[in-house]
C-alpha cells in the first residue's frame, strides 16, 4: 500500500471593510459569522480544520484553516415517482414522469434504474456526486454567508440600493493566494484591505481617512500585514492587551465587563492613557464622578483600595508620542467640564433643604389628570401609614422615607445625570442629618428596578417601593392608561413584578387583593378596575410558574396568590406539588371530592340546620366539617380523610331528596364544604393523570 | 488664533468647493438645522441637494442663565446635506476638519454610535456622534426616514456643534470666552454678544412665558398649518408646523405638560410634520 499523501488544503479569509458598526453588534455579528460558515461548510460539503473570526469597528473578518480542496463525494439514492406512471412497459419506453425526474436530477434517463420499494416498483437513481474544487464553490458560499446576516440594524447609503448595518466599502477573499471572486451589495471582492484610518496614509487625498491600501497576497499573512498598518484585527487578544494595561494603571476589570468589550470595538490600535482631574471633585459622593466617567466619557475609574482617586484610564485610539499629551489634554478636559458641572450642581443642590425640594414638588406633573408628584409623594404617605398599622410596623421612618423619596427629582444633579436619581436623594439626606435607616430607605426605594436587582434589606425602602409601584400602577389603570401587546411605556409590568417579588421575598403578611384595596381609597376606583384584575392574575400566573409551579396548579392556585399573603399561597401551592408526589391516589380522592361538590353545589341562603339531617353521614361528615375548618390548608392528610367521607357521603346520600327541606338543608352543606376546599385552591382547575 | 467667524467662513468654502450651495438660517425659530426646510424638504424625494449653512437652534430647556459654561438655550449648528451621500463622506468630513486647523493625526477621532431620531418631525437616521479627543463635536447621521416617508437616495447630514469647535480649537473652558472676532487686536467674545439675551430668554422660557397664552396659540398654529396643508400650500405650511415645535418646547420647559401628554403633543405636530412632507411629494417630487 502507498504512503497517504498529506491531503492539500486552503486557508480561507474574507474580510468586510464597513464605516463604524457600533459596538453592541460587533460579538453578535462575529458568532454569526462562526456558526453560519459551519453551517454552509456542511450544506456545501466542505471540510475545514479551524474557523477563527476577528473583528474591529471597521471589519468584520473570517479566517478557516484546512480547508479540504474538493467538496466531499457522496452517493446519492434518490427516489422518483411509481414505475406505473413513469415507464410504459407496452412502447418500452420512458413517459413524461419518468423524463421529468431525470431532467430534475440532471441526468440521463439511461442511468435510471426501478426499485421495488415496500411492495410498488418505482424509479430511482443511484449516482455518486463527485465533489467540485472547493474553490469553485466558495463564492456561492461566502456569498451566501454574507447575505444571510442578521442585521439588528439596517441603514442604506448613497442611492439607496443596498441595506446593511454600516456602508459597506470593501471586501476582501482569500483562498491562499487566489481572490475567491464574487460580489456583495455591488461590490467585488479583491485582495485589498486598508490600514489605521489615520496611523497610516492614503496617498489618495480624496480618501484621506481610509488608511493606506494594503496588498494581502496571501490569506496566511492577512493578521501579520495588518499588524505592520496598525491594525490589532484579533479582537480577543486585543481585549486582553487592554486588560492588562488598565490592570498595569491600577483598574480592576472583569473580562465580561460590559464597557471593557465596547472600548474593545471602539479601537484598532488602542492605548491606556490616564489622565487627572482636581483632587477637590473627590471629595462628591463617588457615583456621581463614576457616572460621569463610564456613562458619557467610557472612562475607567482608578482606584486606590476602595477610594476614588483622581486619576482616570482612556482606553484612547491613534494614539503616537507626539499626540499622546494632546489627547491626554483633550480628555482631561473634557471629563473636568463635566465634573465642574455635576459639582456646581451638588454644591447648590445640597444648600437646599429635602422639606424645600418636597414642596417643590408641586411643580411636577406626574401623569395626566394624576396631579403632581407631590400629590403622590402624600397618596403613599397615606397609603404606607395604613399599610405599617395592617403589618404592625413602626412606622415614623418608613413615612420620613417615603416623604423626602422623591425630592431629589427636583435636584439639578438629577436632571444631568437621571441614573442617580434615589442615590443623590440620599447623599443629600445624609449631609442634613436625616436618620441612616431614612437615608438607606432613599436611596434603595426605587429597588427591585429589573428582574436582575435585589429586593431591597430595609423595611423603609420596602413598604417604600410597594407603595410607589402599586400607586403607579391603580393610578395609570385609572386613567386608561394600560399596557397593551409590546407596549408598556410606563413599565407597568415591570412595576408589578417588584410588588410581586416584594411581597414574596420579604414575607409581607398582606395580600396582593388588600393592597390594591389600600390605594383605591386614595386613587379611587374607576371603570378599568376588571382590566387591572385580569392584568394582575396574567402576570401572577406568569410569577407562579416562573417559580417552577405548573401551570395547571398556578391556576388553581390564583385564587389564593390573589386574596392570601403572597409567600403562604406559594408555600401552599408547592405543599400540593409534593402531596400529589407522594401519595397521588390521596391527593386524586381530594380533588374528585372536590370537583364532585363544586358541581353540584347551588347557592341557597341560610344557615345549615343539623335537626334537618336524615342520614347518620350526614352528621359524621358535618361534625368532620366543623373540626376541619380550622386547619390550615398545609394539613392535606385532614382533607383526605375528610374527602373519603365526602365520597361515602355521596355513596349514601341523595343530595336532591323529594322532601323540598331536606334538600335545602343539603345544598347549604355542600356550600359549606366547598368553601374549605376553595380555601386551599380551586381542585377543579387541577388537571389529575390517574395515578 | 481661528475666531468664531473664521470657523464659518473655513466651512462655508470648503463645502462650497465640494459642491455645495451655502445657504442662510432659517428665519424661524427652530430646535436644530434638520428643522430647516433645506433640510426636511429637501431631503425627500430624488432631487440631488448639496447644502450648507449656519442654523441658530433653540432648545429652552437647556438654558442655564448664562450661568453654566457648557448650556445655551440658543447656540449655532453648522449643518451640511449631502443627497445621495457621497461614498467617501467621511474622508470629506475629516478633510474639513483639517481646514479649520485640526488634524487627524495629532488628536483621537471617533465615529460612535448614535442614532439620531425625531420624533417630533417623524424622522431618524443612523450614525454616530464624533469624537474629537473624548469632546462630541459633530452629529453625522444617514437619514432613513422623513416625515414618515422612507428615502432614497440617502442624505447625510453632517452637524458641527460650532461653540464646541470653537471652544476646543481656541482652548476656552467657558462658551462665553470664545472670541467671535479679532478685528486688528479688538476681540469680542460670545458672551459680548449673547450673555444678555442668554439670560433674558431663561427668563421668559422659565418664568415669564404664559402657558394658559402659548397653549392658544399652538392649538392656532396648528390650525393654520392644518388648513394650509390642506391646500397644497406645503412651505407656509411647514413655517407654522414649526411654530407649533417651537411652542411645545416653550411650554415643555416651563413643565407645563405631563408625561403621558408630551407623546400626544409631539404626535399632533409629527402629524403636520407627516402632512407637509407628503404634500412637498405630491407637489414637487412626483416621480
Amino acid at each position: 500500500m502507498k504512503k497517504p499523501k498529506p491531503i492539500p488544503t486552503h486557508m480561507v479569509l474574507m474580510e468586510l471593510g464597513v464605516e463604524e458598526v457600533p459596538a453592541r453588534f460587533m460579538v453578535n455579528s462575529l458568532n454569526y459569522l462562526d456558526c453560519q460558515f459551519k453551517t454552509l461548510a456542511e450544506k456545501y460539503r466542505v471540510s475545514f480544520e479551524n474557523v477563527t473570526v476577528l473583528g474591529t469597528y471597521r471589519r468584520l473578518a473570517i479566517e478557516v484553516d484546512g480547508v479540504s480542496k474538493y467538496q466531499k463525494t457522496v452517493r446519492q439514492h434518490i427516489k422518483g415517482p411509481p414505475k406505473r406512471i413513469a415507464w410504459s412497459e407496452d412502447k418500452n419506453e420512458w413517459l413524461p414522469a419518468g423524463l421529468g425526474f431525470a431532467k430534475k436530477q440532471e441526468c440521463n434517463p439511461n442511468e435510471l434504474r426501478i426499485e421495488n420499494i415496500d411492495g410498488t416498483d418505482y424509479v430511482v437513481l443511484d449516482r455518486e456526486l463527485k465533489g467540485k474544487e472547493t474553490i469553485q464553490i466558495l463564492p456561492e458560499l461566502l456569498t451566501e454567508l454574507l447575505s444571510q446576516m442578521p442585521l439588528p440594524i439596517a441603514m442604506k447609503w448613497g442611492e439607496g440600493a443596498h441595506t446593511f448595518m454600516r456602508a459597506v466599502h470593501w471586501i476582501v477573499a482569500l483562498a491562499d493566494k487566489s481572490i475567491i471572486p464574487f460580489e456583495f451589495l455591488s461590490i467585488p471582492s479583491g485582495c485589498t484591505s486598508f490600514g489605521h484610518r489615520f496611523l497610516t496614509t492614503n496617498p489618495d487625498k480624496t480618501h484621506c481617512a481610509s488608511g493606506s491600501p494594503i496588498t494581502i497576497n496571501d490569506a496566511h499573512d492577512y493578521q501579520t500585514k495588518l499588524l505592520d498598518h496598525f491594525v490589532r484585527v484579533n479582537h480577543v487578544a486585543r481585549q486582553l492587551d487592554i486588560q492588562r494595561a488598565l490592570e498595569k494603571h491600577g483598574v480592576s476589570v472583569d473580562s465580561h465587563s460590559e464597557l471593557l468589550n465596547e472600548v474593545n470595538f471602539l479601537t484598532e490600535w488602542p492605548t491606556v492613557i490616564v489622565g487627572t482631574f482636581p483632587v477637590n471633585y473627590c471629595k462628591m459622593p463617588a457615583a456621581f464622578i463614576i457616572e460621569c466617567m463610564k456613562h458619557h466619557q467610557k472612562y475607567f475609574p482608578i482606584r486606590s483600595g476602595d477610594q476614588l482617586t483622581n486619576q482616570f484610564a482612556v482606553v484612547a485610539e491613534n494614539v503616537t508620542d507626539t499626540n499622546r499629551d494632546i489627547i491626554r489634554r483633550g480628555n482631561e478636559r473634557v471629563l473636568n467640564a463635566r465634573l465642574a458641572d455635576v459639582h456646581f450642581f451638588w454644591e447648590q443642590d445640597k444648600k437646599i433643604n429635602l422639606e424645600k425640594r418636597v414642596l417643590e414638588l408641586d411643580k411636577m406633573n406626574y401623569q395626566r389628570n394624576a396631579g403632581t408628584i407631590k400629590d403622590k409623594v402624600l397618596r403613599m404617605t397615606a397609603i404606607a401609614t395604613e399599610m405599617c398599622e395592617y403589618l404592625s410596623l413602626d412606622s415614623p421612618t418608613i413615612l420620613r422615607t417615603i416623604y423626602l423619596a422623591k425630592a431629589d427629582l427636583m435636584t439639578q444633579i438629577v436632571g444631568e445625570l437621571s441614573d442617580l436619581q434615589g442615590y443623590a436623594g440620599a447623599r443629600i439626606a445624609e449631609s442634613q442629618g436625616e436618620p441612616s435607616k431614612v437615608v438607606e430607605g432613599i436611596l434603595n426605594h426605587y429597588q427591585p428596578i429589573n428582574s436582575q436587582s435585589k429586593v431591597p434589606v430595609s423595611e423603609e425602602a420596602v413598604i417604600a417601593s410597594l407603595v410607589d409601584k402599586w400607586d403607579g400602577i391603580v393610578i395609570h389603570f385609572r386613567e386608561g392608561l394600560i399596557p397593551t401587546g409590546s407596549q408598556d411605556p410606563f413599565s407597568l409590568r415591570r412595576s408589578l413584578i417588584g410588588c410581586f417579588r416584594l411581597l414574596y421575598e420579604k414575607n409581607l403578611k398582606i395580600s396582593i387583593k388588600s393592597c390594591i384595596e389600600m390605594v383605591k381609597k386614595h386613587v379611587g376606583s374607576s371603570e378599568h378596575d376588571k382590566e387591572l384584575e385580569d392584568f394582575v392574575a396574567q402576570r401572577l400566573i406568569t410569577f407562579l410558574t416562573d417559580k417552577g409551579i405548573r401551570y395547571d396548579i398556578a391556576q388553581a392556585f390564583l385564587m389564593p396568590a390573589w386574596s392570601q399573603p403572597l409567600a403562604e399561597a406559594i408555600d401552599s401551592a408547592n405543599n400540593w406539588v409534593e402531596y400529589e408526589k407522594n401519595v397521588p391516589e390521596k391527593a386524586k380522592l381530594i380533588v374528585e371530592s372536590a370537583v364532585r361538590i363544586k358541581r353540584l353545589s347551588q347557592s341557597v341562603k341560610g344557615t345549615v340546620e343539623p335537626k334537618y339531617f336524615d342520614q347518620k353521614i350526614e352528621n359524621t361528615v358535618w361534625k368532620e366539617y366543623k373540626k376541619i375548618k380550622s386547619y390550615s390548608c398545609f394539613e392535606l392528610d385532614a382533607f383526605w380523610q375528610f374527602s373519603k367521607s365526602v365520597e361515602e357521603y355521596f355513596d349514601q346520600i341523595l343530595i336532591m331528596h323529594e322532601n323540598e327541606t331536606i334538600k335545602k338543608n343539603r345544598l347549604k352543606c355542600l356550600q359549606n364544604y366547598l368553601k374549605v376546599y376553595e380555601n386551599i385552591c380551586e381542585f377543579d382547575k387541577l388537571v389529575i393523570s390517574s395515578p | 488664533m481661528i475666531t468664531f467667524q473664521d470657523i464659518i467662513f473655513k466651512l462655508q468654502q470648503f463645502w462650497h468647493n465640494q459642491g455645495c450651495i451655502v445657504l442662510f438660517p432659517y428665519d424661524t425659530e427652530k430646535g436644530a438645522g434638520t428643522m430647516s426646510p433645506h433640510t426636511f424638504l429637501k431631503v425627500l424625494g430624488k432631487t440631488p441637494w448639496n447644502t450648507a449653512y449656519v442654523e441658530p437652534s433653540r432648545r429652552p430647556t437647556d438654558g442655564r442663565f448664562a450661568e453654566n459654561p457648557n448650556r445655551l438655550q440658543h447656540y449655532f449648528q453648522f449643518q451640511v446635506i449631502m443627497k445621495p451621500s457621497p461614498k467617501n463622506i467621511q474622508d470629506i468630513y475629516i478633510s474639513s476638519l483639517k481646514e479649520i486647523g485640526i488634524q487627524a493625526q495629532d488628536h483621537d477621532i471617533r465615529f460612535v454610535e448614535d442614532n439620531w431620531e425625531s420624533p417630533n418631525l417623524g424622522a431618524w437616521g443612523v450614525g454616530w456622534e464624533v469624537w474629537l479627543d473624548g469632546m462630541e463635536v459633530t452629529q453625522f447621521t444617514y437619514f432613513q426616514q422623513c416625515g414618515g416617508i422612507d428615502l432614497s437616495p440617502i442624505s447625510v447630514e453632517i452637524t458641527y456643534g460650532l461653540e464646541r469647535l470653537a471652544m476646543f480649537i481656541q482652548e476656552k473652558n467657558s462658551v462665553y470666552d470664545i472670541v467671535w472676532q479679532d478685528f486688528s487686536g479688538k476681540r469680542t467674545t460670545y458672551g459680548d454678544i449673547y450673555t444678555n439675551s442668554e439670560i433674558e430668554n431663561c427668563q421668559y422660557n422659565f418664568e415669564d412665558a404664559d402657558t394658559t397664552r402659548l397653549l392658544k396659540l399652538f392649538q392656532e398654529y396648528e390650525k393654520e398649518s392644518q388648513q394650509l396643508i390642506g391646500k397644497h400650500r406645503v412651505f407656509t405650511a411647514y413655517d407654522y408646523c414649526l411654530k407649533c415645535s417651537h411652542t411645545f418646547n416653550l411650554l415643555d420647559a416651563k413643565g407645563a405638560i405631563a408625561v403621558n401628554e408630551r407623546m400626544q403633543y409631539i404626535l399632533r405636530i409629527r402629524k403636520l410634520a407627516k402632512g407637509c412632507a407628503s404634500s412637498y411629494m405630491e407637489s414637487y417630487e412626483k416621480a
